[in-house]
C-alpha cells in the first residue's frame, strides 16, 4: 500500500475546497447580481438576428400569403357581380397589388425587398381602407377586402419588426405618413417604393440594415458573392412558378377593360337593344298568324265565293245550253 | 342597324315556317292588301317596332343584365362619388383657413441659417414637425433637421439626457416633469404650444355607439377597473341597443411611451395598468385607426390628426348622466371636449434673452402662417394666434423678420 504524505493530501485537500468555493462564490454572485458571462449579450443578439436567407423567406411567403388574401377578398367581390365596373376595378387591384408584390419579392436586394413591401401594404391600408374608397366603390362587399388589407399590414410589419429595431420601425413609419399625408392623392400605391417615399435618412436607414446595424445578420464579405448568386436563383424559380397563378387575371383586366371602352358601351347598348327587339318578336308573330291567318280565310271565302259563282254560272251555262239544243232540236222536227 | 336586321331575321328564320316571311312583320292593320308587300321590307318595318313599347318597363330591367345600367347611363355616377369621397375625407377646412391667416408672414433672414438640429419625441406630432421641416428647409437649404418619433415621453428623457434641441410632446408637462428637465440640464424650461389636438376613442364608422363615459372607457381599458364593478368585455355592456351584440371589443393602443395613451390614462384610469386581454399594442398611431377603419367591432386610441373616414371619434362625457361631447374643432379649441391636448415645442435655455438662434427661428416659422398651414394640413387644429410667446420677439407689419 502506498502511503502518500499527510500534508501534501491536506494541501491538495485544501486547494480543492477552496477551488470549489470560489467557484460556488462566483456562480453565486454571478446570479446574485443578474449579470451575464461576458459575451452574453452578444451570442443573444447573434440568436436573435435573422439571416439574409430567412428574411427572402419571409418576404416570398408574404407575398405568397398577400396573393391568397388578395384572391379571397377578390373573390368575394368578383362571384356573382353583375357590375361590371366594380368587377374591373377589383380585378385591376389584384392584378396590380399581387404583381407588384411578386415583382418586389424578386428584386435583387432583400432588405429593400422588405421596405418596398412595407410602404406598398401601408399605403393601400391608407388608400383602400381608411380613406372608404373600398366602401365606396363595393359597398358592402368590400368588407372582406378591407379586412385582408388590414392583416397584410399586419404581417409585413411583425416581419420587418424582425429586422428594424424598434426606432428603426418609427423612422420607417415616420417616413410613410410624411410622405402620404403629402401625397394623399396618389392612386397607383402598388407601384410607390421605399427610394420614393423615404428621404436621405431613410436611404440611410436601409445602408445601415444591411451593415448589420438592426437586427439583420450582416454579409459574410466572403461568401456574400455566393450567397447572392444563390438567392438570385431561387428568385427565378420562385417568379417562373407562380406567374401562371395571376395570368388569367391579366386576360380578364383586358377583357373588362374592353367592356368599358365607349365603343364597346354603345356596342353593348345596341344589343342590348336588339335583345329586346328580339323579345319582343314572339309577340309580333302571333299577331302575324293571327294576321295571316285571317288572310287565309279571307282566301277561302273569296274561293268559296268564286266557286259558287262558277258553278252557278256552269250550272247557267249547262242550263242554257239544254235549253237551246232543246230549242233546236224542237225547230228541226218541226221543220222536217 | 344591319345586325339588329341580321338578328332579326335569323329569330324569323328559327321560328314558325308558315307564318315567316319578312314582309309579315309589316302589317298594323291585318289588312290582306298589305300582305302582299314585297319582300325585303323588314328595315323599313323595324322603326315600327321599337316605336311600340311592347315589353313592360319592369320587364325591360333583367334584360340590361349583361349590360350594367351604370355602364350604359350612369357610368360617371361612381367617379362623382370617388371625388365626393376625397373632398369629404379633406383635412382642411375653410374654418382652418380663418385661423392661419391670423398668423404672421414668415421672410427668410437676410444672413441664412445653417446648422443641425434634432427633434424627438411625439409620434402623433411626426408628421407635423417633418411636413415643417421640409418647408423650413426649402427657406435654408443649409439647415439639416432630423426628427424622430417614438413618444412624447422618449423626447422628453432625450431633452433631459441632452440627446435633442427640442422635445416634441403632445400633452401638457406635469410640474415634476419641468423640475426634473431643469435640475438636469441646469436651464430654464420653454414650453411652446404649435398646434392643438385631442386624444380620440375611436370606432368603425359603421359602428353606432352615441358616446362613451369616462367610467366606462376605465372599465374597458383598465386591468383593474376601479370605475366600475366588472371589466367591460362586451359591446352590448357599452350600449345595450349595439348591433355588435356580445361581440368583444379588441382595444387598438399606441405604445406605452406615447403621450396620446398616458393622457387617455391619466383621464380615465389614473395610477392603473391597460388590460392585457384583446389588446394590440400598434407600431404608429396611423396603425390604431387603421384597425378601426378595418375592423367593425374594434376600439382604438389615437390623436385627433389621425382622424380617418372610414373611423369615427366617439363622443366622450366626463361622467355618468353628462352631456357627451364629440371633439370637433370648437369644443377642442374652447376645451369642453375632455381630452383636448396642446401640442408642444419643449426646449431648454439659460432665459429668455438667450435662446439658440435656430430654435428661435424654427419656432417663428411654425407660428407663421407657413408653420400654421402645415399644422392644418397634417390634420392638427392651428394654434391660437394670441397664444404667441413673448420670446419670440414681435411681428413688424404682420412678418417675423
Amino acid at each position: 500500500m502506498m502511503a502518500f504524505p499527510g500534508p501534501l493530501v491536506q494541501s491538495r485537500a485544501k486547494s480543492c475546497a477552496i477551488a470549489l468555493l470560489a467557484a460556488l462564490l462566483t456562480a453565486g454572485c454571478a446570479s446574485g447580481s443578474g449579470k451575464s458571462k461576458p459575451g452574453e449579450a452578444a451570442r443573444i443578439l447573434r440568436d436573435q438576428r435573422i439571416t439574409r436567407a430567412q428574411l427572402e423567406e419571409a418576404s416570398n411567403a408574404f407575398a405568397d400569403r398577400y396573393f391568397s388574401l388578395m384572391l379571397a377578398a377578390s373573390e368575394r367581390i368578383i362571384r356573382g357581380n353583375n357590375d361590371i365596373q366594380q368587377c374591373r376595378i377589383m380585378n385591376g387591384l389584384r392584378l396590380l397589388g399581387v404583381s407588384s408584390m411578386y415583382d418586389i419579392a424578386t428584386s435583387p436586394d432583400t432588405v429593400t425587398q422588405l421596405v418596398d413591401q412595407l410602404v406598398v401594404v401601408t399605403l393601400q391600408n391608407y388608400f383602400w381602407v381608411d380613406t372608404g374608397r373600398a366602401q365606396t366603390i363595393w359597398g358592402p362587399r368590400a368588407q372582406y377586402l378591407v379586412e385582408n388589407l388590414r392583416r397584410a399590414r399586419e404581417d409585413i410589419w411583425t416581419i420587418a419588426a424582425r429586422v428594424f429595431t424598434d426606432e428603426q420601425l418609427e423612422e420607417l413609419d415616420l417616413s410613410i405618413a410624411t410622405w402620404w399625408s403629402r401625397r394623399g392623392g396618389t392612386e397607383f400605391v402598388a407601384y410607390v417604393r421605399f427610394s420614393e417615399v423615404a428621404s436621405v435618412k431613410g436611404e440611410a436607414l436601409v445602408e445601415t440594415i444591411r451593415d448589420g446595424g438592426g437586427l439583420l445578420e450582416p454579409l459574410d464579405r466572403a461568401t456574400e458573392q455566393v450567397q447572392l448568386a444563390n438567392l438570385a436563383l431561387d428568385r427565378a424559380f420562385f417568379w417562373s412558378k407562380r406567374l401562371p397563378l395571376f395570368m388569367n387575371w391579366q386576360a380578364e383586366a383586358l377583357w373588362y377593360d374592353m367592356l368599358v371602352m365607349p365603343d364597346t358601351q354603345r356596342l353593348l347598348a345596341s344589343v342590348d337593344v336588339m335583345s329586346q327587339s328580339i323579345a319582343i318578336v314572339p309577340e309580333r308573330m302571333k299577331m302575324v298568324n293571327a294576321t295571316v291567318a285571317g288572310a287565309q280565310d279571307t282566301a277561302r271565302d273569296l274561293v268559296d265565293r268564286i266557286f259558287h259563282r262558277v258553278l252557278v254560272v256552269l250550272i247557267v251555262v249547262l242550263v242554257g245550253t239544254f235549253v237551246i239544243m232543246k230549242w233546236r232540236v224542237s225547230r228541226k222536227e218541226a221543220a222536217s | 342597324m344591319i345586325a339588329a336586321t341580321i338578328l332579326i331575321s335569323l329569330a324569323f328564320m328559327s321560328s314558325d315556317a308558315t307564318a315567316v316571311t319578312p314582309a309579315a312583320v309589316v302589317p298594323q292593320t291585318g289588312s290582306t292588301t298589305q300582305s302582299a308587300a314585297p319582300a325585303g321590307s323588314a328595315v323599313e318595318a323595324k322603326p315600327a317596332i321599337t316605336a311600340q313599347p311592347v315589353v313592360p318597363a319592369d320587364r325591360a330591367a333583367p334584360m340590361t343584365g349583361l349590360v350594367p345600367k351604370a355602364l350604359i347611363n350612369g357610368g360617371d355616377a361612381l367617379a362623382k362619388s370617388l371625388q365626393d369621397l376625397a373632398e369629404s375625407g379633406d383635412v382642411y377646412s375653410e374654418e382652418f383657413s380663418a385661423m392661419v391667416e391670423q398668423f404672421p408672414s414668415y421672410a427668410p433672414r437676410p444672413v441664412p441659417m445653417t446648422g443641425a438640429m434634432r427633434i424627438v419625441g411625439s409620434d402623433t406630432m411626426g408628421p407635423l414637425l417633418s411636413n415643417i421641416s421640409i418647408s423650413y428647409q426649402v427657406v435654408y437649404p443649409d439647415v439639416k433637421i432630423n426628427v424622430d418619433q417614438g413618444g412624447s415621453l422618449k423626447g422628453i428623457v432625450a431633452l433631459k439626457g441632452g440627446r435633442c434641441d427640442m422635445a416634441s410632446v403632445a400633452r401638457d408637462l406635469t410640474a415634476q416633469e419641468v423640475t426634473d428637465i431643469s435640475k438636469a440640464t441646469g436651464k430654464q424650461v420653454f414650453v411652446v404650444p404649435v398646434a392643438r389636438g385631442a386624444v380620440c376613442v375611436y370606432v368603425n364608422a359603421d359602428n353606432p355607439i352615441a358616446g362613451m363615459t369616462k367610467e366606462q372607457c376605465n372599465g374597458l381599458f383598465s386591468i383593474t377597473h376601479s370605475m366600475t364593478e366588472a371589466p367591460i368585455m362586451r359591446w352590448n355592456e357599452l350600449d345595450s341597443t349595439s348591433p355588435l351584440g356580445n361581440t368583444f371589443p379588441p382595444l387598438y393602443i399606441p405604445r406605452s411611451t406615447s403621450g396620446t395613451l398616458q393622457l387617455f390614462i391619466e383621464w380615465c384610469m389614473p395610477g392603473e395598468q391597460i388590460t392585457t386581454i384583446g389588446r394590440y399594442t400598434e407600431p404608429g398611431p396611423s396603425s390604431v385607426v387603421n384597425a378601426c377603419c378595418a375592423y367593425p367591432t374594434a376600439v382604438g386610441i389615437s390623436g385627433y390628426a389621425n382622424r380617418q373616414a372610414r373611423a369615427r371619434a366617439v363622443p366622450l362625457s366626463i361622467g355618468a348622466g353628462q352631456p357627451f361631447i364629440a371633439p370637433t374643432v370648437a369644443a377642442i379649441c374652447d376645451g369642453t371636449y375632455p381630452l383636448a391636448r396642446p401640442l408642444n415645442l419643449v426646449f431648454v435655455a439659460t432665459d429668455a434673452q438667450h435662446i439658440p438662434d435656430g430654435i428661435r427661428e424654427f419656432l417663428r416659422f411654425t407660428l407663421a402662417e407657413d408653420g400654421q398651414d402645415m399644422a392644418a394640413m397634417s390634420g392638427n387644429i392651428p394654434m391660437d394666434a394670441g397664444r404667441i410667446p413673448e420670446f419670440l420677439g414681435t411681428p413688424v407689419k404682420g412678418v417675423w423678420q
